[in-house]
C-alpha cells in the first residue's frame, strides 16, 4: 500500500519535473510510468495467484504419494496415538473362543408321567373314611380312605357259600372213597365226587380272588371276625408321593371309574419344551439344560432332554421335546411356564473367532473390520459374518487368529476413512 | 414558478420556522416508531410441502410421494426454483416463488395443488404444508437452568422433567408473545406413559401385543350422554372413563377366564418414562441441556419481538411460574446483532456529520453559513425519517447506511446555496436588498443544485432493479438515498433560503486558509493543464487504462460477510451414527471450542430434537456460538483467523467433518440456495451411485484448490437399515397377513402410541413396547414372537428374513431432477476466482458422462446474477444521467463533456479496491453508481458556471479560467465533504461495517480523483466541445 502511494507521488513529481521541461519527454515519462506501474500490477497479481498455484501443485504431489502408498484404494486409516486415545479406539487381537450359542425355548412345568397316581375305588360303593387330605405325604400302601361295598357283602355271601360246598364236596368224597374201597358204590360215583370237589374249591377259589380284587385279605379278616359284620375296603396309595388332589367327600357313593386321589411324586417333574425346526440339529437325547422360571429369576434348575418328539406339531412347526428335572426342594410347580436354555456346545465344543458387533461395520451390504497393521495404521478388510451370539459376532473368513482388530472405534476409522475420500488428509482444502 | 415559490418562503419566515419545528417533531416521533432490524429480511418467498411416510425408504418416497408433489406443483405461476429432499420417512418439497408474488398468495396457489397431490400418494403418507419461513426467524435462543443431578438416571428424570416444563409451561407462555411464530424446543426427553410388555407372560396368558394395544384405546374416553330432566333441573350426563394415572393404565382389563379377570397389571410393567430419541442438545460441552428457539413472525420487527420476549422471559423467571431452581437464561439475542449493527452505521452517521461540519467550517470560513447547514442537515435527515415511516421502510443497516452515504450529498444543495448567497452578500454587500440578493443568489445556483440531486437521485433508481438478496439489501438503500435527496430539494427549496436570510449577514470575505492555499496552488496547475492539454489527457488516459486492467485483476464476491457476533458451525458425522456416539463426540468437540476464550456460550444441538421438519439424523449436529465482546477478548486476534484456529482444533477430532458459517448468514443461504454454506457445487444426473462416485471425485479436486475451507459433500448413502423383508409365503402357511406382522414389529419394536393421557391441559402418550433386552438386538428382533390366528408363537425369523445393509440417507432433488450437493465456505480468496480455478480444474480432471452436469450455487449464484444486472443498471444509470444532463444544457456536447468526467472517477474507485485488498462486490458496483451520480454533479456545477460566463459574454479562456476559480470552492467541498462524510464508514469495524465498507471505499478513492481532473480536465477541454457546438449551430 504505501509502496503503490509513493508511486503514486513520484508519478506527481516526475510529471511537475518534466512539464516543466517540454510535452514530449512529459508525454514519453508518463507513457513509460504507466507502463511501469502496469506491468509492476500485473506481476503482483500474477504472483500471487502463481504462489497459489504451486502450492495446490504441491498438495497434488503429495496426494500422488498417498495415493501410491495405498496401491490406489482408499483402504486405510492412519490415526495418531493421541486421537486413537482421544476418540476411544481399542483393539484386540482375534482369537479363537468356544462357540456356544444357547438356545433359549419357551417351556411348561408338567407333573412326571411315571410318578403320578390316580386313585380311585376299586369297586362301587359308598366313602365311610377319610384318612388323607390335599398335600399329605403318602407311603405306598398307605390307606387314604376306606368305603363300604354292597359288593363285599355278596362275596362273603358267596365265600360262605362256596366253602360250605366245598367242605360237602370233600366230605362226599371221602364218604365216596371208602365207599368205593369196600367196593360198595362204583368207581363212577368217586369219580363224580372228585370232580364236585374240583368245582367247589373252584368256586372258592373265584369267591377268594373277588376279595383280593377288592383288596380285601380274606384269611385275616377271617382270623380276627370270626363272622361278624362284614369289613370296610380300604383306598390305598400304589406309590410314594403326595396328595395333590383329593375329590372324595364323606359318604360319597365311589365307583372304579371315578378318581378319589391323585398322588404324585414330585421330586422330579418334566418340562416339557418346543423346539423350532432351525434348532432340531442341535438337540439330542441326554443334552444337559437349564430351566428359569420368573418365580425364582436368580435361581435356575438344572436337568437333561429325556425324550425328543418324533413326531412336529404341524400348527406350531415345533417339535416337543421333554427335559427331566429335579425338583427336590418343591420349587418348581407343575403348570408354570418356563425357559430352557440349552446349552448345545456340550456335544461338540465348536471353537470360532468371536468379535463383538461394535467392530464390524456395513460398507453398502458388506461386512467389515479394521486391522491395526501398524500402531497408527489400520487397513479395513472385509469379512464373512457368520452366527450372532448375542452381542457378538462369529467371524467365518477374512481375518485370521492373532491380527489385531479394532473392537471399539470402528465407526471413528471408517468416518476418517470416508473423509479421506472426500479431501486429503494433508490438504489444506480442509 | 420556482422563483415566486422561494420568494414567498423568503418573505414568510415565519412559517418557514413552523415548518421546520414541525419536521423535527414529526421526524423525532418516526424516528422513535421506526422499526428497526439488523438486516432487510431477505429470504424469498417460499413454501414448503412437507410429508410424512413412516416405513418408506428414502427411494420410494422419492418416487411415490415426492415425485407426484412435484408434478402436481409444476405449472405454478411465478415459480423461480423448485428443489426437494427426500429422507428416510419424510420429504420435504420448497417451491420457490418470485420476489414479487405475496407469501400467503403463495400458500393458496400450493395448497390448491396439495388436494391433487395427495391423491397421488399412497394412503397413510402425511402431506402438509411447513410454516411460513424466514431466515431473520430465530431471534431469541435459551436453554433452562437449573441444579442438574449427578446421578445418570436422575439425570434422565430432570432432563425429562425440564422438556416437559419446556414444552408445557414455557412455550404457551411465550407463544402468546406478540409477534413470536413459534417456539422450537430441543434437548432432553419427551415424558411418556410406558406399557412395557413381558412377552413371556402374554405367552402365559394367551393375549398379543396387539390386544394390549388395542385395549389402551379402548378404555381410555369420556361419552357425553347428553340430558337428564329431573324435576325443575337438568342434568348433563357424562360417561367418564379417561385414564388418569398408571394405576388406572394397570388396571385395565384384558380378558376375563373363568371369572378370573388379567389385567395389565399381570403382564406388563407400567411407568413415567422417556420416549425413544433422536436428538439431543449439549451446552458448553458439558451437560446436556434443553431449551428452546422463539421464532419470529414473517415481516415482524426483530428488536421490537425480542424486547417483548425478553419482558416476557424476565417475568417468568420473577414470578415463580418455573418450579423452584429452573430458570431461563438467554444465549442469543438478535437484538444484540441489530443493537450493534445500527449503532455501527449511527456512529458512521454522527460521525460522518460532524465531520462534515467541521470541514465544512474550515473551507467557508463562515461560522453564520455553517449554522445553516448544521441545520440543514438533522432537517433532511428527520425528513427522510418520516418519509420512511410512511413508507414502512425499516431502520436497517442497509437504509441506515443509505442515510449515511447520502449525508454528503443532502447537504450538497445547502452548501452550494449558502456559498453563493455569502458570495453575492459578500460581493454586494448592502447594494441591494438583502431578499433581492438572496433570491437572486438562489436562483443563480437553483438549475445546476436541482439537476445534481436529481441526477444523484436517479442514479439510485436503476439499483431498485435488482433482485433477490442483492435487491432485498441495497433496494432499502437506495430507496433511502433517493428519499433523502427529495427531502433535502424539498428543503432547499422551501427552508434553506429562509434561513440563509436569517443567519447569513454580508461581511467582506475573508477567504479561509485552505481556499487561500488551494486556490494558489489550483491557478498555476489549470493554466498549465489549459496549455498542455494532450499531456493532462495523456496522463489521465494512461491511468485509465492502468485502471481498467486492474479491474479486471480485481477479485469478486457477492456481498462482504458480517460478522454477526456468533458463529453457526455444523458439524457431521457418517449417516447412521448412534445418539450416544454422536453426544461423545461432540462433547468432545464442544469442550475443544469452550477453550477458546473469547467464547461465550456454545450450544450443539444433535440430530432431530423437537422440529418435525427437520431432516437432520444423528449425524448433523447444529452448534450455535455466542462470542464475547471484542472489548473482553484478551487476545488481539481477527475473527476469521479466529475462526481458522478454531478449525485447526477441531481438525483433531477424528470422525467429524465440519463447516462455520454464522447465525443468520447460515440460515439465508439455507432458504435462498437450499445450502448451508457459501458455495454450493450441484452435480445433477439420474443415477445415484454416478452422482455419489463423481461428486466424491470433484471434491477432492476441489480440496486442492487454495481458499476452499469447510468441505463438505453431501452424503446420499450409508445409512445402515434393519430390514424385516416378510416372507408371503410363509405368513401365508400360518394364515397371517403382512400387517399382523408389522403390527408388531411396530409396536414392539418401535413403541407405538396406543393413545393419550391428559394431566390437565398437557398429553403424553401411552406408548406399548417390549423390556428393552427383547429388542435391543438383531437377535432379539429375530425372536420377536408373532402370534398367528391358531393362537400359536412363531418367530419373527421364521416369517421373515431380519438382515442389516446400508441404504440411501437422501435424495435431492432440483427442478425435476437429482442432484447431489458439495458444499464449502471460501476464505482468504475471493469467490469468483475459486470458481473459476476450481471450474478449470474440475473440468480437465473429472470426466462426467452424458446426461450429468455440473452447476455452481449459492453467493456464487448471486454474486452472478447481481454482476449481470450491474452490467445493465451501470448503463442505465448513465443514460439516465446523460438525458438529465442534456435536459439541463440542451447540448449534446456539454453533457459529454460532464460524463467524460465519469472514467476518471472509475479510476480512482478501482485503485482504492485494489490497494485495499477488497473485491468487486455489489456494494462495490453499487458503489460505483453511486460514484457516478457524484462526479457527474462537481462536473455540472463547474461546465453550468462556464457555459453561464460564456452566456453573459466573457471571452472563452478567461470564463473557462473565471469559471473554474469561481467552482473550486464548491467543488472542492462537495467532493471533501462527501469523502470526510464516507470516512467514518470506510474506517469503521462494528458489525455490519463489512458491508458498506466497499461502497465507501469506491466513492472516496472516485471522489478523490474525480475531482482532481474534473477541475484540471474539463476546463482543459471545455474549449474543444464548445467549439464543436460553435460549430454545430452554424
Amino acid at each position: 500500500m504505501s509502496g503503490a502511494k509513493e508511486l503514486i507521488r513520484e508519478i506527481w513529481s516526475t510529471m511537475e519535473d518534466t512539464a516543466r521541461h517540454n510535452k514530449k519527454t512529459a508525454l514519453i515519462a508518463v507513457g513509460a510510468i504507466a507502463l511501469v506501474v502496469a506491468v509492476l500490477s500485473f506481476y503482483i497479481s500474477t504472483a500471487s495467484k502463481e504462489h497459489g498455484e504451486e502450492r495446490g501443485k504441491e498438495a497434488a504431489h503429495r496426494e500422488d504419494e498417498h495415493k501410491e502408498g495405498e496401491h490406489g484404494e482408499e483402504t486405510v486409516v492412519h490415526l495418531s496415538k493421541e486421537a486413537q486415545k482421544a476418540s476411544g479406539v481399542e483393539v484386540m487381537a482375534a482369537a479363537l473362543e468356544p462357540f456356544s450359542a444357547p438356545i433359549e425355548a419357551t417351556a411348561a412345568i408338567e407333573l412326571d408321567g411315571d410318578r403320578i397316581a390316580k386313585i380311585s375305588a376299586r369297586t362301587s360303593g359308598r366313602l365311610v373314611r377319610i384318612a388323607a387330605s390335599q398335600g399329605d405325604a403318602v407311603k405306598t400302601g398307605q390307606a387314604l380312605a376306606w368305603f363300604d361295598s354292597p359288593e363285599l357283602g355278596q362275596a362273603l355271601a358267596e365265600y360262605a357259600k362256596s366253602k360250605g360246598r366245598a367242605d360237602l364236596a370233600r366230605k362226599n368224597l371221602e364218604r365216596e372213597e371208602t365207599l368205593f374201597s369196600k367196593k360198595i358204590s362204583p368207581e363212577k360215583d368217586v369219580i363224580r365226587a372228585r370232580q364236585e370237589l374240583a368245582e367247589a374249591g373252584a368256586d372258592l377259589a373265584f369267591a377268594r380272588e373277588r376279595f383280593h380284587l377288592l383288596g380285601i385279605d380274606i384269611d385275616q379278616y377271617e382270623k380276627k371276625h370270626e363272622g361278624d359284620q362284614h369289613p370296610l375296603i380300604a383306598v390305598t396309595s400304589p406309590i410314594s408321593g403326595s396328595v395333590i388332589e383329593r375329590t372324595a367327600t364323606q359318604g360319597e357313593v365311589v365307583s372304579p371309574e371315578k378318581p378319589l386321589f391323585t398322588v404324585a411324586d414330585l421330586s422330579k417333574l418334566w418340562v416339557i419344551i418346543d423346539i423350532y425346526e432351525k434348532d432340531l440339529g442341535r438337540i439330542k437325547s441326554g443334552t444337559a439344560v437349564k430351566v428359569s422360571t420368573t418365580a425364582y429369576a436368580d435361581k435356575s434348575f438344572r436337568g437333561f432332554i429325556s425324550y425328543l418328539g418324533e413326531v412336529m406339531d404341524e400348527k406350531t412347526r415345533t417339535v416337543k421335546a421333554r427335559v427331566e428335572v429335579e425338583n427336590a426342594n418343591r420349587l418348581l410347580k407343575p403348570g408354570m411356564f418356563a425357559t430352557v436354555t440349552i446349552d448345545a456346545k456340550g456335544a461338540q465344543m465348536e471353537k470360532a473367532i468371536m468379535l463383538p458387533e461394535e467392530a464390524v461395520f456395513l460398507d453398502g451390504s458388506r461386512n467389515y473390520v479394521f486391522i491395526q497393521t501398524a500402531p497408527e495404521k489400520f487397513e479395513m478388510r472385509e469379512i464373512t459374518a457368520g452366527r450372532t451370539l448375542g452381542k457378538r459376532l462369529e467371524v467365518i473368513g477374512g481375518i485370521k487368529k492373532g491380527e489385531s482388530v479394532a473392537v471399539k472405534g470402528a465407526f471413528i476409522l471408517k468416518s476418517e476413512l470416508k473423509k479421506g475420500e472426500l479431501v486429503d488428509e494433508h490438504g489444506h482444502g480442509k | 414558478m420556482l422563483e415566486r415559490i422561494i420568494e414567498y418562503t423568503l418573505k414568510q419566515k415565519g412559517m418557514v420556522i413552523f415548518l421546520s419545528l414541525l419536521i423535527v417533531v414529526i421526524g423525532l416521533y418516526s424516528y422513535w416508531k421506526l422499526p428497526i432490524d439488523a438486516f432487510p429480511d431477505v429470504t424469498n418467498i417460499q413454501v414448503e410441502v412437507v410429508s410424512h411416510a413412516d416405513g418408506l425408504s428414502a427411494i420410494e418416497i422419492e418416487r411415490n410421494v415426492t415425485y407426484p408433489i412435484e408434478m402436481a406443483m409444476r405449472g405454478l405461476p411465478d415459480i423461480e426454483q423448485m428443489r426437494s429432499v427426500t429422507k428416510f420417512g419424510l420429504s420435504i418439497v420448497t417451491v420457490v416463488f418470485k420476489d414479487n408474488v405475496d407469501i400467503y398468495f403463495a400458500r393458496q396457489l400450493v395448497f390448491e395443488r396439495l388436494a391433487e397431490a395427495r391423491e397421488k400418494v399412497p394412503k397413510g403418507v402425511e402431506v402438509a404444508m411447513g410454516p411460513i419461513g424466514t431466515a431473520m426467524g430465530e431471534i431469541y435462543q435459551y436453554t433452562l437452568e437449573g441444579n442438574m443431578p449427578n446421578d445418570p438416571a436422575q439425570k434422565i428424570t430432570y432432563l425429562t422433567n425440564l422438556r416437559t416444563i419446556q414444552e408445557w409451561i414455557i412455550t404457551p407462555q411465550l407463544k402468546s408473545v406478540a409477534g413470536v411464530n413459534e417456539i422450537n424446543s430441543f434437548g432432553g426427553y419427551f415424558k411418556q406413559y410406558q406399557v412395557v410388555v413381558f412377552p413371556e407372560k402374554l405367552l402365559k396368558y394367551g393375549i398379543t401385543v396387539d390386544d394390549v394395544y388395542s385395549a389402551i384405546g379402548n378404555n381410555n374416553e369420556n361419552v357425553g350422554g347428553n340430558l337428564l330432566e329431573r324435576g325443575a333441573d337438568q342434568f348433563i350426563v357424562r360417561g367418564v372413563g379417561l385414564i388418569k394415572d398408571v394405576k388406572d393404565i394397570e388396571n385395565i382389563v384384558l380378558k376375563s377366564a373363568g371369572g378370573t379377570p388379567t389385567s395389565i397389571r399381570d403382564v406388563a410393567q407400567v411407568k413415567i418414562g422417556e420416549a425413544v430419541r433422536m436428538g439431543a442438545a449439549i451446552k458448553n460441552g458439558k451437560d446436556e441441556c434443553v431449551g428452546g428457539i422463539v421464532m419470529m413472525l414473517r415481516g415482524e420487527n426483530s428488536r421490537d419481538v425480542v424486547r417483548r420476549v425478553a419482558e416476557k422471559v424476565r417475568e417468568i423467571n420473577e414470578n415463580n411460574v418455573l418450579p423452584e431452581g429452573i430458570r431461563i437464561v438467554p444465549y442469543y439475542d438478535r437484538s444484540d446483532i441489530v443493537k450493534a449493527s445500527v449503532s455501527t452505521v449511527n456512529k458512521a452517521l454522527i460521525e460522518g456529520s460532524l465531520l462534515v461540519l467541521i470541514v465544512l467550517y474550515l473551507l467557508l470560513n463562515s461560522i453564520r453559513g455553517s449554522i445553516v447547514v448544521l441545520i440543514a442537515l438533522p432537517l433532511s435527515l428527520l425528513a427522510t425519517f418520516i418519509v420512511m415511516k410512511l413508507a414502512g421502510i425499516s431502520a436497517n443497516l442497509m437504509s441506515l447506511g443509505g442515510l449515511a452515504i447520502s449525508i454528503g450529498m443532502i447537504i450538497d444543495t445547502a452548501i452550494i446555496q449558502v456559498e453563493n448567497v455569502q458570495r453575492h452578500l459578500s460581493d454586494e454587500g448592502a447594494q441591494h436588498p438583502k431578499l433581492y440578493t438572496v433570491l437572486r443568489a438562489v436562483m443563480e445556483v437553483r438549475k445546476p443544485s436541482i439537476y445534481g440531486e436529481l441526477i444523484i437521485a436517479l442514479t439510485f433508481i436503476p439499483i431498485l432493479s435488482l433482485e433477490g438478496i442483492e435487491g432485498k439489501m441495497f433496494g432499502p438503500l437506495a430507496i433511502t438515498v433517493a428519499i433523502a435527496l427529495l427531502a433535502s430539494l424539498f428543503l432547499s427549496v422551501l427552508v434553506i433560503p429562509a434561513l440563509c436570510i436569517l443567519f447569513l449577514k454580508p461581511h467582506p470575505e475573508k477567504e479561509s486558509y485552505i481556499m487561500r492555499h488551494a486556490n494558489r496552488l489550483y491557478l498555476p496547475l489549470l493554466d498549465y493543464a489549459m496549455n498542455r492539454k494532450r499531456v493532462v489527457l495523456g496522463v489521465a488516459g494512461a491511468f485509465l487504462v492502468v485502471s481498467l486492467f486492474l479491474a479486471t485483476r480485481l477479485g469478486t464476491e457477492f456481498i462482504p460477510i458480517m460478522d454477526e457476533g456468533a458463529f453457526d458451525m455444523d458439524v457431521s458425522m457418517l449417516p447412521g451414527v448412534s445418539l450416544a456416539k454422536a453426544m461423545e463426540v461432540n462433547q468432545h468437540a464442544a469442550a475443544k471450542l469452550k477453550e477458546f476464550p473469547e467464547l461465550e456460550t456454545v450450544v450443539g444441538r444433535i440430530g432431530q430434537t423437537g422440529v418435525a421438519l427437520d431432516t437432520r439424523g444423528t449425524d448433523k449436529t447444529g452448534y450455535v456460538g455466542i462470542f464475547k465482546p471484542k472489548s473482553e477478548w484478551k487476545r488481539d486476534i481477527s475473527k476469521e483467523k479466529l475462526t481458522n484456529e478454531m478449525r485447526e482444533s477441531l481438525e483433531s477430532i477424528a470422525g467429524i467433518t465440519f463447516g462455520f458459517s454464522q447465525p443468520i448468514q447460515c440460515r439465508i443461504d439455507e432458504l435462498v440456495a437450499g445450502t448451508r454454506a457459501q458455495l454450493i457445487v450441484k452435480l445433477f444426473g439420474e443415477d445415484i451411485n454416478v452422482l455419489s462416485e463423481r461428486s466424491a471425485k470433484i471434491a477432492k479436486v476441489l480440496s486442492t484448490i487454495k481458499g476452499g475451507t469447510d468441505l463438505n459433500a453431501e452424503k446420499v448413502s450409508g445409512q445402515p437399515y434393519l430390514t424385516v423383508n416378510i416372507d408371503r409365503s410363509k405368513i401365508a402357511r400360518y394364515g397371517l397377513n403382512i400387517s399382523d406382522v408389522q403390527k408388531v414389529i411396530e409396536i414392539a419394536v418401535a413403541g407405538k402410541a396406543a393413545s393419550q393421557l391428559y394431566e390437565e391441559n398437557r398429553n403424553f402418550p401411552i406408548a406399548v413396547r417390549l423390556p428393552e433386552e427383547k429388542r435391543n438386538s438383531l437377535e432379539a428382533i429375530k425372536n420377536l414372537m408373532i402370534t398367528t390366528k391358531t393362537g400359536t408363537n412363531i418367530p419373527l425369523e421364521h416369517l421373515a428374513e431380519v438382515k442389516m445393509i446400508e441404504g440411501p440417507v437422501q435424495i435431492s432433488r432440483q427442478d425435476g431432477m437429482r442432484r447431489i450437493g458439495i458444499e464449502m465456505n471460501i476464505t482468504g480468496r475471493d469467490i469468483g476466482s475459486f470458481v473459476a480455478e476450481a471450474k478449470q480444474k474440475i473440468g480437465a480432471q473429472v470426466k462426467l458422462p452424458a446426461g450429468y452436469y455440473l452447476t455452481w450455487g449459492g453467493q456464487f449464484e448471486n454474486q452472478q446474477r447481481a454482476m449481470n444486472k450491474l452490467m445493465i443498471i451501470g448503463p442505465a444509470a448513465v443514460g439516465l444521467i446523460m438525458l438529465l444532463l442534456y435536459l439541463s444544457f440542451r447540448s449534446v456536447s456539454l453533457s459529454l463533456l460532464v460524463i467524460s468526467n465519469l472514467p476518471f472517477a472509475l479510476i480512482g474507485g478501482v485503485f482504492a479496491l485494489y490497494l485495499s485488498g477488497q473485491y468487486l462486490s455489489v456494494p462495490a458496483s453499487v458503489g460505483f453508481i453511486v460514484l457516478f451520480g457524484v462526479a457527474v454533479l462537481n462536473g455540472l456545477v463547474l461546465v453550468s458556471r462556464i457555459s453561464q460566463l460564456r452566456e453573459e459574454g466573457l471571452d472563452l479562456q478567461e470564463a473557462i479560467r473565471k469559471g473554474s476559480l469561481d467552482r473550486l470552492r464548491p467543488v472542492l467541498m462537495t467532493a471533501s465533504i462527501s469523502i470526510f462524510s464516507l470516512l467514518p464508514m470506510l474506517l469503521a469495524g462494528g458489525a455490519g461495517s463489512e458491508i458498506q465498507k466497499p461502497l465507501a471505499t469506491v466513492v472516496v478513492g472516485g471522489l478523490f480523483t474525480s475531482t482532481l481532473l474534473t477541475l484540471l480536465i474539463i476546463p482543459s477541454v471545455y474549449s474543444w466541445f464548445e467549439k464543436r457546438q460553435v460549430e454545430a449551430e452554424m
